[in-house]
């Protein structure tokens, strides 16, 4: 019943005149009920339902990409203004792109994502695709690709025998989405009263990666000229504005198997990167590096990472973020059983975290459960400490199904 | 999912390389008929889809179906696969280089996974766990390595009208291989077809895993397993594996064991 409007919204895209396609297409259904843990006061979280539909059409050298996401929130029925219509309904177009294939090329264009780099939560030079943190990182821990906010973009790839090389442009700006003031996770220290959300904009992002695999290492480069992800606030004529200040990128990456780990590491210096002051935005510059080591042993998964930012600004006492991030996964298959636990640690004058722990059962195939709990810790000018009342737990059911 | 996934994605290609080995010879050394199965002529690159159907203790049964490619690039050997279904796991990717067993390389693998849109890389020390949470594990997957093992010949046995060689193999220390996770192995071969017909896996003494294959067919001039087992008999449950749709030497172009096949699929 889904699959025919997908199915035929990828048939025109390809035309009629294309031989035999094949379609492929999957989604899910989700159900949540939020708690909040302890004693906070504030709107009870409720539910929040989401559903996914995604389908690859596929003509030979030319394949057709889209997804489709619905989500609503209960809690905010009763809200107003902004936050009733910036936060209790999604519904959009998530992705839709073309992708054209020949032996040492590939071309995508539409509205996408795309990741650089090999950090996770982290974004060391993953700087293409903004994120949507109304709900902070809260639904995107199992799927991080749902906390990208897809662009349009003109993706180039070419396969030379000893590098690949990209080359992306972004014709049009977006911004990082935060969450209104008056929502469970709206930033602490914004005014209550801001000029309006410039989430498109006119402006260039352009970046190029180069890429190889050298004696059992993977190691890529980039370059990256364009804009800010996050709006700043800054003065102009009297009026307090928004603005994407300019930045320019360039970075490294590396991955290698070391013993039964797997090591891992972004490096990248800001030549030029927007800061926010009392005063506006001033240009700065930075440099930020992660390390990171995986191992997989016997269904245990170990992450751990450890990343720090230097600013190049004298007049800051601020010059210095360390963030870290511990995650614990078992997966006991014989049981259908996994279970998780997630330590973010951001410290620049005081420490912050977030705890994160999870049980998931596959009670029928393709149906899960799972059940989580999501604790902040911190000052509250700190990064997670700022969301210490929003401490919550989570049940969940899901259905993923094919098309 | 994240390990499951990493788990599941070197079954595929231990099994459609664990049944090769040609030897005519009865008196041929237990190595020696190994290293034939090991470098059984497989055809320049085949295509293949496959289905992992795994019946749990208690009797949930849960399918995985991927499309595989594989591919000989001199000594060493490429292949990519790519899950289809069910809808929790399609589009997960896997790319595997394994290298010549002389060369002492460990094969080096990436894991593709949508959730992230990134591919991961994969460490390979260790191979003892469970491939998609199957009652395979890497191990049994991954090509076959014969100085894993010391090896005695046992003579031969009748199996399904097949004469079939039977080895004993056992680490050098008698205890387990660190890799494996296996102290010991009986490994019967068919030295005409060079497959590997039936293997039983021994952990501190006992007989935890046996491998079987269940159906095989000439395709295109090779012999395919088409069917294989593999029982737990030390937590309950098998996983039946099934290979279908197979063909060999389609000229699988060379760009395709790459990690853009992992992120757009193949078709």
């Amino acid at each position: 019943m889904v699959r025919t409007p997908l199915f035929l919204a990828l048939l025109l895209v390809h035309g009629a005149a294309l031989a035999a396609p094949s379609f492929s297409g999957k989604g899910h259904a989700e159900i949540r009920q939020q708690e909040r843990a302890g004693n906070q006061t504030g709107d009870d979280p409720g539910q929040r339902y989401e559903g996914l539909l995604e389908g690859q059409m596929n003509t030979g050298q030319l394949t057709t990409n889209a997804i489709l996401l619905g989500r609503y929130r209960s809690q905010y029925d009763d809200a107003e203004g902004a936050v009733r219509d910036d936060m209790r309904r999604d519904a959009e177009l998530r992705e839709f792109y073309l992708t054209w294939s020949a032996d040492r090329f590939e071309i995508r264009a539409g509205k996408q994502q795309q990741a650089w780099g090999r950090a996770d939560y982290f974004r060391i030079v993953d700087v293409w695709n903004p994120l949507d943190l109304r709900e902070f990182l809260l639904p995107y821990f199992d799927n991080y690709s749902l906390g990208r906010q897809p662009r349009g973009m003109l993706i180039t790839d070419y396969f030379g025998d000893v590098w690949e090389q990209q080359l992306i442009i972004a014709a049009q700006r977006k911004a990082t989405r935060l969450a209104p003031a008056g929502s469970d996770f709206a930033t602490n220290g914004m005014p209550a009263s801001l000029p309006p959300v410039h989430e498109d904009g006119d402006g260039v992002d352009i970046g190029w990666r180069g890429k190889r695999f050298w004696a059992g290492n993977d190691i890529e480069l980039y370059a990256f000229h364009g804009y800010h992800a996050d709006e700043m606030l800054t003065v102009d004529h009297t009026q307090l504005v928004r603005e994407q200040a300019k930045r320019d990128m360039l970075g490294t990456s590396l991955a290698r198997p070391l013993g039964d780990w797997v090591l891992r590491s972004d490096i990248a210096h800001y030549l030029r990167e927007g800061r926010q002051t009392a005063t506006g935005i001033e240009d700065s510059s930075r440099t930020s590096a992660l390390l990171g080591f995986d191992r997989v042993d016997n269904e245990w998964t170990w992450n751990l990472q450890l990343a720090t930012t230097h600013w190049y600004d004298e007049e800051r006492h601020h010059d210095d973020v360390w963030e870290s991030s511990v995650s614990v996964e078992k997966n006991w298959s014989r049981y259908r059983l996994t279970t998780g636990l997630l330590w973010l640690v951001n410290w620049v004058d005081d420490s912050s975290q977030l705890w994160r722990a999870s049980v998931s059962y596959e009670f029928l195939p393709q149906w899960k459960i799972s059940f989580a709990g999501v604790a902040f810790d911190g000052k509250d000018e700190s990064q997670f400490g700022q969301f210490d009342d929003q401490d919550r737990l989570l049940l969940t059911l899901r259905r993923d199904f094919s098309l | 999912m994240k390990l499951l996934l990493k788990s599941a994605a070197l079954t595929l290609l231990g099994l459609a390389i664990l049944p090769a080995l040609a030897v005519s010879e009865k008196t041929m050394k237990p190595e020696t008929l190994l290293e034939q199965v090991r470098d059984r002529d497989e055809g320049d690159d085949r295509r293949s889809r496959m289905i992992l159907e795994q019946t749990m203790s208690d009797g949930f049964v849960r399918e995985r179906e991927l499309l595989m490619l594989e591919k000989k690039f001199g000594a060493e050997r490429k292949a990519v696969l790519y899950f289809t279904a069910p809808a929790d796991t399609a589009g997960t990717g896997i790319l595997m280089f394994s290298y010549e067993e002389a060369s002492g390389k460990d094969d080096d693998q990436w894991l593709y996974l949508p959730a992230l849109r990134q591919s991961r890389r994969i460490a390979t020390n260790s191979k003892e766990g469970p491939f998609l949470g199957t009652d395979f594990s890497f191990a049994d997957i991954e090509r076959l390595r014969v100085n894993d093992y010391l090896y005695e010949d046992q003579g031969s046995t009748e199996m399904n009208g097949r004469t079939l060689h039977k080895i004993a193999a056992h680490t050098a220390n008698g205890l387990e291989n660190p890799r494996t996770g296996y102290s010991q192995r009986v490994i019967y071969v068919d030295a005409e077809r060079q497959l590997i017909m039936r293997d039983e896996f021994y952990r501190e003494g006992r007989h935890i895993k046996t491998f079987e294959v269940t159906g095989l067919k000439e395709i295109d001039g090779f012999w395919t397993v088409t069917e294989a087992v593999m029982t737990n008999h030390a937590e309950g449950g098998f996983t039946r594996l099934l290979r279908k749709e197979t063909t060999y030497n389609v000229g699988i172009a060379d760009r395709l064991f790459n990690e853009r096949t992992l992120r757009s699929g193949i078709q």
